[in-house]
């Protein structure tokens, strides 16, 4: 990563932060808070307590910006504080699964016990059935995919994934991080993460296909 | 196993892929994670399939769709109580203890 271009705004808003200002603080409120909630919804699966686990975090992120020195990006260090606060609130509640246990099961990459596509959209040749053929969902513009309503269906599908599917679509496809950070942050390798987001992405599709059938 | 029919894609014989097939490799496709040859096997099969290239874009749409998700903003009375608590910190910190 260019050095030059990717900390300049880091850290101005360090320093500003440091200094007090409300502003800066403000920002990084309305550019992260949103997404932290979600993140440690992935943890704690309760709304009010992921809302308690990022505020938590934000005072963390007071405490220790004296001490924080850089060497990742200011969001990169924000969603690891959260992502530790988060796992150990987790625990403590006896709700969620520990990660390893999560992703040893049979959830992750052994076999190809579930096909992206429903085997029988396709004949023996394993070309589409006629009647399975895809097709364009919509021909209106962009705005219409984009309605309120096609987009609780996208979070009502990815709210029904399996925990490991659900996290690493969160992370990836909600929140844009990059595969590598999404691999850090749940402990899983490449594949794996691959696995899981092509399974979660499958998912998705065909929970959009039917509500686009049915619209 | 049958074996495999060859397709010519821009002058060359590659391996036909089946849709069945090809809609498990969308993601290495996606995530630029196919082997060259593979890739060229992939291109054949979205240039002489009907179905496939509307399935990618759908895969494309979810995609999109759901880095829409990220849009949503702080609740105002969230954003309220944590500036109140960015102004007790600060007042904190004046107080004397700021380590710079
Ligand atoms: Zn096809």
């Amino acid at each position: 990563m260019d050095v030059q271009t990717a900390f300049p705004p880091d850290r101005s808003l360090i320093d500003a932060l440091r200094s007090g200002d409300d502003d800066a603080f403000a920002h990084l409120l309305d550019r992260y808070h949103a997404s932290m909630v979600r993140v440690a919804t992935l943890y704690v699966r309760d709304r009010a307590v992921a809302e308690e686990v990022a505020q938590e975090t934000w005072i963390a992120v007071l405490r220790g910006i004296h001490r924080f020195e850089g060497r990742s990006s200011l969001k990169t260090w924000i969603f690891s504080i959260l992502a530790n606060q988060a796992k150990t609130r987790g625990r403590r509640e006896g709700r969620s699964v520990p990660f390893s246990a999560l992703y040893d099961s049979q959830e992750s990459v052994e076999g190809d016990l579930e096909p992206a596509v429903d085997p029988t959209c396709f004949k023996g040749d394993g070309w589409w059935r006629d009647d399975s053929h895809p097709h364009e969902w919509s021909n209106t513009p962009e705005s219409q995919y984009l309605s309120d309503e096609v987009r609780r269906c996208v979070q009502r599908a990815i709210d029904a994934l399996p925990p490991a599917q659900r996290q690493v679509m969160t992370l990836h496809d909600i929140e844009g991080m990059a595969s590598e950070e999404v691999c850090n942050m749940l402990g899983i390798s490449e594949t794996n993460q691959r696995v899981l987001l092509h399974r979660a992405r499958s998912k998705v599709r065909r929970a959009l296909e039917q509500y686009f059938d049915e619209h | 196993m049958s074996i495999r029919k060859q397709t010519l894609y821009n002058g060359e014989w590659v391996d036909e892929l089946t849709c069945k097939e090809f809609v498990e490799w969308v993601t290495d496709y996606l995530e630029d994670k196919l082997p060259a040859e593979d890739g060229r096997r992939f291109d054949a099969h979205l240039a002489q399939c009907s179905g496939c290239p509307h399935y990618l874009e759908q895969i494309r749409q979810t995609i999109r769709i759901a880095g829409k998700l990220s849009e949503a903003s702080i609740e105002p009375q969230a954003r309220r109580e944590l500036l109140r608590v960015f102004a007790s910190w600060k007042a904190e910190h004046q107080r004397g203890d700021d380590p710079q």
